[in-house]
């Protein structure tokens, strides 16, 4: 799995970022001594780094350069500075992405994501599967397979299944859904909501799977 | 200064010029071995008064250029210039006192200038430096998000994104000044622009379940994305605020020949007509601020709309009590400007 090494010097934010990347299966390492980011960095050959912007001894653009200067490895910037003239300077010294805190660590995960696989073309980095009874969702194009039968979902389709899948076990309250979908800059309101409940039961009954998301009244839906 | 004020002011000198002929002729008129002659004193009299108006020409004419330098109806007074046209000792002690004063205003402006400065500078740092536990708070949040009550989660994060907001508001507040230093003209789409602040707003719109639509065909438009982002995201956090559960708002994009229109329309409380020429004030929070739960800075719409007017974009809010507010954006084409001209 891809190794991602994280240049921050407040600990909680370093910790936290790197638990939640081994979360999704990445192999974090979190730099402590910040006179030898570039040592360490040669040492440790992540295949992409998270880096701070306001940093002791050295900033961040100091080290992005340095870090430019022997490779070309993806490099995403997590600050809470974001003037543009910042965001500018990055660019230029030679990031390929910022984010300004606070920030969703989903987004975060997804710009990762995003860039190993512009930058390595790594299948196994891509095409993330998720299995659960019986369907498996193909993270990367948003389709389901169920008993060997490709079915194409919508995007608020996708999203529903995602998270009712990731969350199997769990009862999802029709707010959490919502916000699901808000999140993929789809406006949807409560009927909306059911209306893409019902298409989802009725592809998945379609491939042969009866009930596999149950309605709990009152409270939401779950997969079990 | 005028040669009546000029003669007005020198009045001690002409009634002194007066005594003295009047003293001559009297002491004339007593010398015994002295023939009066009328022609005589007549020819003093005459010769006298041509001095006088000599002296006085002379004296006017040498300190004109100091009055004309004084003078408000040519240049109005100004603490940036020294005055430097004196040539008599009085006027000296004059410019002097006032040339001091210049310096000390100088001083006591540019330490106000200093002052300002550092206080920006501590705002700007210290909004960096909150940020860092907001983050590490919001990162806290989402890796137990699973462990305590959806409801609870929710309510956590709808403080967390209200500091946040008004974090940002003080940033935005204190950097208003130095506006010129930190925009990037670029052309935007519209719609990306309101999606983008749409996003970070979803909690609330589903707790309040208000329903959301966007209207029109989208276009692009010269701006900086940044404040334009912000701009939009206090009319919208407005919006949110001032429309009950289960109201609607509703964005429409279009074009005229002005320009492309922004248009945010609620159907929310609504702004007394009396308040709404006030509404931009700073400060301002009207009878919806004040009658409402919501806390109302009288900030938001007020950076809002110096920002707006700083990026060259035309905000006008239309509203009707009780029906709803549509506030609308105009990013005037090129072309409105020199028609305007």
């Amino acid at each position: 799995m891809a190794k991602i090494m994280i240049i921050e010097d407040e600990t909680t934010i370093r910790e936290l970022i790197s638990e939640e990347l081994q979360k999704w299966q990445f192999e974090t390492f979190g730099t402590t001594d910040f006179n030898q980011v570039l040592e360490d960095f040669q040492r440790e050959e992540p295949q992409l780094v998270l880096l701070d912007i306001n940093l002791p001894v050295f900033d961040g653009y100091y080290w992005c350069q340095k870090i430019r200067e022997v490779s070309k490895i993806p490099i995403i910037f997590i600050s809470s500075r974001n003037t543009n003239m910042d965001m500018i300077m990055a660019m230029n010294m030679g990031a390929d992405d910022f984010v300004t805190k606070p920030f969703q660590i989903d987004v975060l995960i997804a710009k990762i994501n995003a860039l190993l696989r512009r930058s390595y073309n790594y299948s196994e980095v891509g095409s993330e599967m998720m299995s659960h009874n019986g369907i498996t969702l193909n993270v990367d194009n948003g389709s389901m397979e169920i008993n060997g039968e490709i079915i194409d979902l919508s995007k608020n389709e996708y999203r529903l299944l995602y998270i009712l899948i990731k969350k199997h076990g769990k009862i999802l309250t029709r707010e959490k859904l919502l916000r699901a979908l808000w999140e993929d800059e789809r406006f949807v309101d409560d009927n909306t909501l059911t209306v893409n409940i019902n298409r989802l039961r009725k592809k998945i009954e379609q491939a042969g799977l009866e009930g596999y998301i149950e309605t709990k009244v009152g409270q939401g839906y779950i997969v079990p | 200064m005028t040669i009546r004020k000029y003669l007005i002011d020198h009045w001690l000198l002409l009634i002194g010029w007066l005594f003295f002929i009047g003293v001559t002729c009297f002491i004339l008129w007593l010398s015994p071995d002295m023939a009066v002659n009328f022609s005589i004193i007549g020819y003093l009299v005459l010769l006298q008064g041509l001095f006088l108006l000599l002296f006085l020409t002379i004296d006017y004419s040498l300190k004109k250029r100091w009055w004309q330098s004084l003078d408000i109806s040519e240049h109005p007074p100004s603490l940036e210039n020294y005055l430097s046209e004196a040539t008599f000792a009085e006027d000296k002690i004059v410019q002097d006192y006032i040339n001091g004063l210049v310096v000390e205003h100088q001083q006591v402006i540019q330490q106000a200038i200093n002052n300002q400065q550092d206080q920006k500078d501590y705002i700007d740092s210290w909004v960096h430096e909150i940020k860092v536990p907001l983050a590490a708070v919001n990162l806290i949040l989402q890796s137990i998000e699973d462990d305590i009550p959806e409801k609870k989660y929710y309510l956590v994060e709808n403080e967390l994104s209200k500091i946040d907001e008004y974090v940002e508001q003080v940033l935005y507040y204190a950097r208003l000044d130095s506006f010129s230093r930190d925009y990037l003209i670029q052309e935007y789409s519209l719609k990306e622009i309101v999606q983008s602040v749409m996003r970070t707003q979803g909690n609330y719109f589903i707790q309040k379940n208000l329903h959301f639509s966007i209207e029109g065909n989208d276009q692009m438009v010269l701006t900086d994305a940044k404040w334009v982002s912000f701009i939009f995201k206090q009319l919208v956090s407005n919006a949110i605020k001032y429309t009950p559960v289960g109201g609607e708002i509703e964005v429409t994009i279009s074009r005229t020949k002005e320009g492309a229109w922004l248009i945010l329309k609620d159907s929310g409380i609504g702004i007394p007509e009396e308040d709404q020429r006030r509404i931009f004030d700073k400060g301002f929070t009207g009878e919806n601020g004040r009658i409402s739960e919501q806390h109302s800075t009288g900030l938001g719409l007020y950076l809002a709309k110096s920002l707006a007017d700083k990026l060259g974009h035309q905000l006008t809010v239309e509203s009707v009590e009780d029906e709803g507010t549509t506030m609308k954006l105009l990013f005037p084409f090129l072309s409105y400007y020199n028609e305007r001209r």
